[in-house]
């Protein structure tokens, strides 16, 4: 019975930290009681963005979208889970970022400087929508690009 | 524990096959009945519905508790206190002679201490010759010291009632008697009433108090091994007598 | 038509069975004695003796999967994805899958023949004779056991499974080892870790489930009888396992994803 209680002990503390190193080491999960908040912000096109996705500052996984919604403007709501001891600026900006050429997309945050504290459930105001590939370079071939350069020139 | 159980109009079919027609019987206690009857007349099965492991079709079975003033009170088959000897012991393998005995005390409804467990069984098991095997596992025993392991499993909780399925089927005629002897010896020790499915005609009437002749469903003959004299239809006479059945009377 | 209506009914008849006999057991567990030193017993029949095919399996099926990716991804120049594939599709789906399929054919099989012939041998009666709860004497131990023993196998074979794609992607193949690591911790999210082991634990409720009842009711569903009917009922136990695996892991999937 010694012998049989050894063996069983050690199958299940292997399995224990096998688990546990699958759920919070390679899986990122958020300790269970790790206190959350969220934030809104509304894009123009969020194509490639979907729930449960990445959000990250400076290259640095810190959220994830909550939830994405459609509103009255026909404009895309996204919901961002952040930590709530990461405290964004009422100026910050999100983008809709790609991973390599055609990798995933994802919001990045470029924090501002404002001074001002978002509170939970505060809009970002500004965004950049997804960067559509394609008309990019229709517009380059039909010279709206360069248009647009010298308006800003 | 004085105590009576009737057993009235017990009926039990397989799909359309009946093979109890409206059994009645009666125990009382510190009794040894005997059934008896050709194969497959449902001897067994009786038992098992005594039992509760099979479910009856119909019929009672009324047990009552008899106090020392006399007064008679209703009381469940288990409340009792009865065990089963299997026909083909049912030990379970994976376990030891002395873990086979021990388990209804260690899982059964009234657990006991380990030292008491141990106290118990060793005892019993010396009593029945099996103290030297009591670590080895049915499988390296004799079929005759498996019908031992099996009775004293059935006996360790010390049952008022014993129910045996044909304890001696498979046995050669000396360890049959042994058997028989043993069951009348624990009786007068322990005092329990016991059922026995026999086909022993008629060596079993050595042991027995009673007999039911069970035969086309129903009991056919009730009562003590002389009285088998009495009966007036000679094929029946002899057969109950000899367990023969001559193919000349019948 | 009809004949296909009396199989479906037969289906959701057994499925009910199955579940109350589930039920039962998980319940009727508690009245036993003796319970810790039960479940360690069931735990070593159906966890630590599948330790190592699960090792096994789970490292080949790694490197299978990192030199079939490896040729397929590199096809595309995107090799650095190796990673991401390895680990999603062993995580998400083979992990728990595979790994329920070796417990059934392992311990299944084994659990369901060894109640079968007790209830031939009429112990599953002398249980119930002695005042033991049979169901939960015998099936209840195991379902715990196949509780415990689920989610850690799959957790084994999924981390063996990432060992056996990065030998096979980077140190046959030659991709570079800190990428692969790399995709994997990023790639992985906390919902496909999740997933995987609730499937690991539905498997691991319903294969036992089933195996012990079939193992149980090997009397009463078999034509055969004796010997014959406890072999049979091996045989179904295992299969009815196996197709269920497949089945609940879609219906699982779905609702995850």
């Amino acid at each position: 019975m010694k012998k049989i209680e050894i063996i069983v002990g050690l199958f299940v503390l292997s399995g224990l930290i096998g688990v546990f190193f699958l759920a919070f080491r390679i899986g990122k999960s958020e300790f269970i009681g790790q206190k959350t908040y969220e934030l809104v912000a509304v894009f123009n096109n969020l194509s490639g963005v979907s729930e449960n996705g990445r959000v990250e500052i400076a290259g640095v996984r810190v959220g994830s979208v909550q939830n994405i919604q459609l509103n009255d403007n026909f404009q895309a709501i996204v919901t961002l889970k952040l930590p709530e001891h990461l405290k964004l600026d009422d100026d910050t900006i999100a983008a809709v970022k790609t991973s390599g050429l055609i990798g995933d997309r994802f919001i990045e945050l470029f924090p501002g400087g404002s001074g001002i504290q978002l509170e939970p459930g505060d809009l970002i105001f500004d965004t950049q929508s997804a960067i559509d590939l394609e008309s990019l370079i229709s517009k380059f071939g039909f010279g709206d690009l360069e248009g647009s350069r010298q308006s800003i020139e | 524990m004085n105590f009576q159980i009737n057993i009235k109009g017990l009926s039990k079919h397989f799909g359309t096959n009946v093979v109890l027609d409206g059994v009645d019987l009666q125990i009382t206690a510190e009794t040894i009945t005997a059934v008896i009857g050709k194969s497959g007349t449902g001897k067994s099965v009786l038992l098992k519905l005594i039992a509760g492991i099979l479910e009856k079709n119909s019929g009672t079975i009324e047990c009552t508790k008899i106090l020392e003033s006399g007064e008679a009170i209703p009381i469940s088959f288990n409340d009792i206190g009865f065990s089963y000897m299997f026909q083909n012991n049912a030990l379970f393998d994976s376990m030891t002679a002395f873990e086979n005995v021990a388990l209804p005390l260690i899982e059964g409804n009234n657990p006991l201490p380990k030292e008491k467990v141990k106290e118990k069984v060793n005892h019993l098991l010396e009593q029945l010759d099996l103290a030297s095997s009591s670590n080895r596992y049915p499988g390296e025993l004799s079929g005759g010291m498996n019908k031992r392991i099996a009775f004293a499993r059935a006996l360790v909780t010390e049952p008022k009632v014993v129910l045996f399925d044909e304890p001696t089927t498979g046995l050669d005629p000396e360890r049959k008697f042994t058997v028989f002897d043993m069951i009348e010896k624990y009786r007068n020790l322990f005092g329990f009433s016991a059922l026995l499915v026999s086909h022993d005609i008629p060596d079993v009437y050595k042991i027995v108090d009673s007999v039911a002749w069970l035969d086309e469903g129903k009991i056919q003959f009730f009562g003590k091994p002389e009285n088998i004299d009495l009966i007036s239809e000679i094929p029946i006479r002899e057969y109950l007598k000899t367990g023969r059945i001559s193919s000349r009377n019948l | 038509m009809k004949s296909l209506l009396i199989i479906l009914a037969n289906f959701v008849r057994e499925l009910g069975a199955i579940l109350l006999f589930i039920n039962k057991s998980l319940i009727a567990f508690w009245v036993c004695k003796n319970r810790l030193k039960k479940i360690i017993q069931s735990t070593l029949e159906i966890g630590c003796r599948c330790v190592f095919i699960v090792l096994i399996i789970g490292l080949f099926t790694g490197m299978v999967m990192g030199l079939q990716m490896y040729y397929t991804l590199i096809k595309f120049g995107a090799d650095a994805a190796l990673g991401t594939a390895v680990s999603l599709s062993l995580i998400r789906e083979l992990g728990p899958v595979l790994t329920a399929l070796m417990i059934v054919g392992q311990s299944g099989s084994a659990l369901c023949s060894e109640i079968g012939i007790q209830r031939n041998g009429e112990q599953v009666d002398a249980l119930e004779t002695m005042g033991i709860h049979s169901i939960g004497f015998l099936s209840g131990p195991r379902l715990y056991a196949g509780l415990i023993s689920f989610p850690i196998l799959t957790a084994f074979f999924d981390l063996i499974g990432l060992l056996g794609g990065y030998f096979s992607g980077c140190v046959l193949m030659g991709l570079d080892g800190d990428i692969y690591w790399k995709k994997v911790f990023y790639s992985v999210q906390f919902i496909d870790v999740y997933g995987g082991f609730i499937k690991s634990v539905c498997f691991g409720i319903f294969t036992i489930g089933i195996c012990t009842y079939e193992g149980y009711y090997a009397h009463l569903n078999s034509s055969y009888k004796g010997i014959q009917g406890v072999t049979q009922a091996a045989t179904k136990a295992v299969v009815k396992s196996s197709v269920l695996v497949l089945v609940f892991d879609y219906l699982i999937t779905s609702f995850l994803l």
